[in-house]
């Protein structure tokens, strides 16, 4: 798997040449300059205008003024120009940033990685990040230059580490010690993979169909619970409802599932006990070759220890 | 929670996740900062990026201890479980609620309908005690005053009555404030002067004749002292009488007699019932009466003569509750005519019957009570009327072109106040619709 992007490059627009800066973009760079107190970090209306520009090209690209004007406006402006200010050096930025998110960051640290040491060496490691040490070129590239201001810089710094983090432990996790490979063995060593058993291609079509039904919210809450073993409280927080509706919803959601697959063989010729009797062997052959997958690849799994089995693990339900 | 099958989880652990969003898009998808279309756009990635799905997961700030311990609080009031007892015990409060708010409704109702119970106990004593002084008392005739407030209505409703007793509709037509006995004569005075006005301008209303001619409805408010209608009763000396004739037509003669209490000392004013019925019937024998005034009215060939005696009050508190509790005795009276003629009541639904003196002498075969309006009638056309429920009676002597009720009286009648009819006992029958002012015979 590839590693998370930081700078998200994949899923985002090309970055383009800056356009040249319209009026109207000038005249709203003017209007937000003067609220952001971009003046005490040397950033001017018009390298406000170059930023603006620069992520609503990211975002909209060829876009309406008026939706131009809209996605600027939704923009957390204040952060962003300290941010930028931040990532050309500005030390009455870095003075403001370090009052404010200093501490926080370690907090954060700690709360990802859950021990203070990890959680202090992950912040660290974030400062050099958002500092810039590793340049390209002999050139500072501060990592605070990727922000967007599309959610806050505390959540946006929260994300970074939480990235970091994530392909940390993925680097890590695909390592096997040659210490304990020599000592003990090659019981760490990734087994090698059994093959997979032999599944109904009329059970698989009918799951897919009946998946490829469900919205998108509906599969993320299915594989938050089920794959990732979330619990209803983090998938709730997640999708910011109440964990009751998420209880509700993923119930509804894995009986409607076992109608819908089972109409789906039914569909495809089987009859109901043989759709029954499908569903029910694959899971027995299913259940091994699951876990030993959910064990190695499934993160959620190794980032909080808990069992690939959702049932016993969340008594909120 | 339902059991996903395994084919589900593999199926979803399959699906492609394609490019990862970054970190401010997932940033915003976290604070709820995006869009629809692009929440809807991370939404499906997630869903399949079981990376992103941990970052996501990462991202979000989770509950600090004391604000999760709060938050957790704080929700779980809104849980179903908590929620459906608080729904019932807010139905119950809200039915205790309408059923103390119904009784708080009703109960000023039954408190004032028990004070008036205890007004009409204690008046029905007083006047069980002052009847009894009536009879034990030397003098045969114990002055009552008249009420000043005679009903025009036909109310045999007791309901009825008991509001209009209870909404005071006498006591306003009374003077605020009680004649001194050194006012007596000025208001004398004046009573003389209203009748001759009534006289002349036909507006007597306020004074008892013309009260009379206008079939009792009102007109006695004005009075400012009681009066006593006495007939068959030796006039006393200082009596005057006047007889005048109206408008050349000498078939009619009323006689109105007013006696003033000149030198009778004044009792002090008690705050008893009881005590204002002694003190009345203390001075009424030591009362020196003066002709005030007499007047005669026509209508028709009808003549209708009435003697009555006025005598003054000194406190009109007192004859504004005797109003009230003579009000109030009708509406708990009931009358009848014993076996050797003598007129009856009794205020004790019938449990006890007390004699009524209407006239020395007088025997009765018929009766009619209408409320507080009572007519008996006896022998030789005697007939008596009381328009207070027999605190003063008045003698009516009807008469129709020429001929007078000489007949023995046999039945009466009354539908209401006004309209009523006597039989008597060879057959003829007289009616009238203006409460005896004029009769017809048949």
């Amino acid at each position: 798997m590839d590693s998370i992007a930081n700078d998200g490059e994949p899923m985002n627009r090309a970055t383009q040449p800056v356009p040249a800066q319209t009026a109207e973009m000038q005249r709203l760079a003017g209007e937000l300059h003067a609220k952001t107190g971009g003046a005490q970090f040397a950033v001017s209306a018009d390298d406000l205008a170059v930023i603006l520009g620069e992520v609503s090209q990211k975002y909209l690209g060829t876009a309406s003024t008026t939706q131009v004007r809209e996605f600027c406006l939704s923009l957390k402006i204040e952060e962003l120009v300290l941010a930028r200010a931040c990532a050309a050096g500005n030390e009455r930025a870095w003075e403001v940033f370090m009052a404010r998110y200093r501490e926080k960051l370690y907090e954060v640290g700690l709360q990802i990685t859950r021990e203070e040491s990890a959680g202090r060496e992950l912040s660290d490691s974030l400062y050099a990040d958002l500092y810039g040490t590793g340049g390209r070129d002999g050139m500072r590239v501060s990592k605070l230059a990727s922000y967007t201001g599309r959610g806050s810089l505390e959540g946006w710094l929260r994300t970074v580490m939480a990235q970091e983090h994530v392909n940390r432990y993925r680097r890590q996790k695909r390592l096997v010690s040659l210490d304990e490979e020599t000592e003990e063995g090659t019981q760490y060593a990734a087994p090698t993979p059994a093959p997979a058993p032999t599944v109904d291609p009329r059970l698989e079509a009918a799951t897919d169909e009946a998946l490829a039904a469900l919205s998108s919210e509906e599969r993320f809450m299915l594989a938050a619970y089920f794959l990732d073993g979330r619990t209803l409280a983090e998938i709730a927080r997640m999708l910011s409802v109440h964990e009751s509706t998420i209880s509700r919803k993923l119930d509804k959601l894995a009986k409607s599932l076992r109608k819908q697959i089972l109409a789906g063989l039914g569909r495809r010729g089987l009859s109901r006990r043989q759709a029954e009797e499908a569903l029910e062997v694959d899971v027995r052959d299913l259940t091994l070759n699951l876990r030993d997958r959910l064990a190695q690849d499934s993160p959620g799994d190794a980032f909080h220890k808990k069992s690939v089995e959702a049932p016993a693990r969340d008594s909120g339900s | 929670m339902e059991q996903l099958p395994n084919i589900v989880r593999e199926r979803l652990k399959a699906q492609a996740g394609g490019d990862h969003p970054d970190a401010d898009l997932l940033t915003a998808f976290a604070e709820q900062a995006l869009p629809e279309q692009e929440r809807s756009r991370v939404l499906t990635h997630l869903s399949r990026c079981a990376d992103c799905r941990d970052v996501v997961a990462l991202a979000v700030p989770p509950p600090t201890g004391s604000v999760s311990l709060d938050t957790a609080r704080s929700v779980s009031w809104f849980q179903w479980r908590v929620l459906r007892w608080g729904a019932a015990v807010a139905c119950v409060v809200i039915v205790g609620s309408a059923v103390l708010w119904k009784r708080e409704a009703m109960a000023p109702k039954s408190a004032s309908i028990a004070v008036v119970r205890e007004q009409e106990q204690a008046e029905q004593q007083a006047y069980e005690r002052s009847d009894r002084l009536a009879a034990a008392s030397p003098s045969p005739q114990i002055p009552k005053s008249i009420t000043s407030a005679t009903r025009s209505e036909t109310d045999k409703d007791a309901g009825q009555l008991r509001d209009r007793v209870l909404n005071s509709e006498v006591s306003p037509k009374l003077p605020a404030t009680p004649p001194s006995p050194g006012q007596a004569q000025p208001m004398l005075d004046e009573k003389k002067q209203v009748v001759g006005g009534a006289l002349g301008a036909g507006a007597a209303s306020r004074t008892l004749i013309a009260g009379m001619k206008k079939h009792g409805a009102e007109g006695w408010a004005a009075a400012p002292a009681p009066m006593v209608a006495e007939t068959k009763k030796p006039v006393p000396e200082s009596r005057a009488a006047a007889d005048l004739t109206v408008s050349g037509k000498s078939t009619e003669m009323v006689q109105v007699e007013s006696a003033v209490a000149a030198t009778a000392p004044e009792p002090a004013p008690s705050s008893t019932l009881d005590n204002e019925l002694s003190a009345d019937k203390r001075e009424a024998p030591g009362k020196a009466k003066v002709a005030n005034g007499a007047m005669a009215g026509l209508v028709g060939s009808e003549s209708v003569e009435v003697v009555a005696n006025q005598a003054t009050r000194s406190e009109e508190t007192v004859a504004q509750k005797m109003d009230r509790s003579k009000l109030r005795r009708s509406l708990v009276s009931r009358w009848t005519i014993s076996a050797d003629g003598q007129l009856q009541h009794s205020i004790d639904a019938g449990q006890t019957w007390q004699p009524v003196t209407v006239a020395e002498k007088a025997s009765f075969r018929a009766l009619s009570a209408n409320g507080p309006d009572i007519w008996v009638g006896g022998a030789a056309g005697l007939l008596y009327h009381s328009r207070d429920s027999g605190f003063t009676w008045t003698q009516v002597k009807p008469s129709f072109a020429g001929t007078n009720l000489g007949a023995d009286i046999s039945a009466i009648e009354f539908t209401d106040i006004l309209h009523g009819k006597i039989t008597t006992a060879n057959g003829e029958v007289w009616t009238t619709e203006d409460a005896g002012q004029t009769w017809r015979k048949q």
